[in-house]
């Protein structure tokens, strides 16, 4: 379960002056769903995200992650949070294992558990051809699936993805979408960002349309089609960004 | 503090350093390999250049030859030393290294000198240029050859022999071991090396650990590692463990590259 509160993150441009790039965020995404982000580049999409996976500390507001607060317990919260981008890149000089081990340590996890989750895990996502490959010796999908593998080492219970696909090919993309689905059908709470109107609607359940850092609507799609009368994704959104501007 | 947690960082570190073949050529390879051919190659090239410039010659002008005959005749005789005619240019050909140095004598030298009456003998040359440099030193030596001649003259004249103004002389002489003094030198210049290889093998795994995180985009999987228990010092920690090792390793190859060449034991 995520609940984000007035969620806002200011950046102090000498030149800009205050940038609010994520302006008075609400929003709660439950477990067993997947919530989608839905805005243009510089929107706040990443920003939102990061404070969720507490890489940034919020200006004012706050937001609860499996009920923990991303201000005041923020190890709490990472620990319980997968967060994965075309950001999170891996260590290309470390094996496909090695990289999954050592992020597996990092979360407390040591001897058989951890031999028996990794397994598990390159089991499940097929990596076992090229667990002991350099990771920069990789193909962009194997990556992928070894980043995927790397999130999931301590089985969190919220998963956050920021732009997962973008930058991938057909088949990269096909492996994290399959993968976000899996996480929904497990139970785990997804929050998803993306400025690709199609893979949002192929995805979630609830979805957030932000813009200059505001969310402008949320709601099932259902919710905002009637809300808003279009019935296609991309006219709800443009529409709803033209009425706010 | 977790230990164990800052022993995890390290191992990782540790795997990924020994896997960086820049790392180990900056903390192992180039320390082993530097000190030897630097210090034996500069020293060669050193050597190459200065027998170049002693087989080569200078070239040199003398201006106003006729107002001092013997000492003019006196450089003329000596070895090494390439007299050209006298001409009014000499300054923009010393400018242009085509001569090495110009001597120039003045109006009644050699009649002054014999009265007693003391004259200045100018070198022109160019300030800094080794061949130049070179010229110089050897008109200083004739220069000073030719003054202690006509002192020890006038002393003689006077019934007193050249003692009088050298009462006495000193002699240095070494005692210890060639291969002693040999590392004692190397030993003076020790402490400073270690210091500065110290910061040279550990420049490329700090430029690795801050700025390479960032830039192959790994910072950020890190940052947002469910780190359970472990608190972002301990990253700081087991980089900081990386660098000190690479410090070692700088430091311990660098002393063999060091005593490669060392020429005895210290």
């Amino acid at each position: 379960m995520i609940e984000a509160t007035h969620l806002t993150k200011v950046f102090s441009d000498r030149k800009r002056g205050d940038i609010r790039a994520v302006d008075g965020v609400d929003f709660r995404c439950q477990p067993g769903g997947i919530y989608g982000l839905l805005g243009a580049n510089g929107a706040g999409k990443t920003t939102t995200l990061r404070l969720l996976a507490t890489i940034l500390q919020p200006t004012s507001g706050t937001a609860r992650v499996c009920g923990f607060d991303i201000r005041e317990q923020p190890e709490i919260v990472r620990a319980h949070v997968g967060f994965l981008s075309t950001a999170t890149a891996l260590y290309g000089r470390l094996t496909a294992r090695e990289t999954v081990e050592y992020f597996g340590r990092l979360n407390g996890l040591t001897g058989d558990k951890l031999r028996r989750r990794v397994e598990e895990l390159f089991a499940l996502l097929e990596i076992g051809a090229f667990a002991d490959r350099r990771c920069d010796k990789l193909s962009t999908g194997m990556k992928q699936r070894v980043s995927i593998a790397r999130t999931l080492v301590h089985d969190p219970p919220v998963m956050i993805f920021d732009e997962p696909t973008l930058g991938l090919d057909v088949m990269a993309a096909r492996t994290i979408v399959g993968f976000i689905r899996d996480c929904r059908s497990h139970g785990k709470t997804v929050i998803f960002s993306s400025h690709v109107m199609s893979e949002v609607q192929k995805l979630c359940d609830h979805v957030g349309i932000i813009h200059q850092g505001k969310l402008l609507a949320q709601g099932t799609l259902a919710e905002l089609r009637q809300r808003t009368g279009q019935a296609d994704l991309e006219e709800i959104f443009v529409q709803t960004v033209e009425v706010a501007s | 503090m977790n230990p164990a947690s800052i022993g995890v960082i390290y191992r990782k570190e540790l795997t990924d350093t020994l896997r960086d073949r820049r790392t180990i050529l900056s903390t192992i390879v180039l320390p082993i390999l530097m000190f030897p051919v630097l210090t034996l190659g500069f020293g060669f090239v050193a050597a190459k250049s200065m027998q170049k410039v002693q087989r080569e010659g200078s070239t040199i002008m003398l201006l106003g030859e006729t107002n001092a005959p013997t000492l003019a005749e006196t450089v003329r005789k000596t070895e090494g030393i390439r007299i050209i005619p006298a001409s009014e240019d000499y300054a923009m050909r010393i400018g242009d290294k085509k001569l090495h140095a110009a001597l120039e004598f003045p109006s009644q030298f050699e009649a002054d000198v014999n009265a007693n009456r003391q004259q200045v003998v100018k070198i022109y040359n160019f300030a800094g240029e080794t061949r130049s440099q070179v010229a110089v030193s050897l008109l200083r030596r004739i220069l000073g050859g030719y003054r202690d001649q006509l002192v020890e003259a006038r002393l003689m004249q006077n019934g007193l022999s050249k003692e009088v103004l050298r009462p006495f002389e000193s002699k240095e002489e070494n005692v210890a071991p060639p291969e002693k003094v040999g590392g004692n030198a190397i030993g003076g210049l020790f402490p400073y090396l270690i210091i500065f290889l110290c910061f040279m093998g550990a420049l490329a795994p700090a430029i690795d650990l801050t700025v390479g995180e960032k830039e192959r985009g790994t910072i950020e999987t890190i940052l947002a590692s469910p780190v359970n228990g472990v608190h972002r010092f301990h990253c700081h920690c087991g980089g900081v463990a990386r660098l000190l090792r690479a410090h070692f390793f700088a430091s311990v190859s660098g002393r063999n590259g060091v005593l490669q060449e060392r020429p005895g034991p210290i």
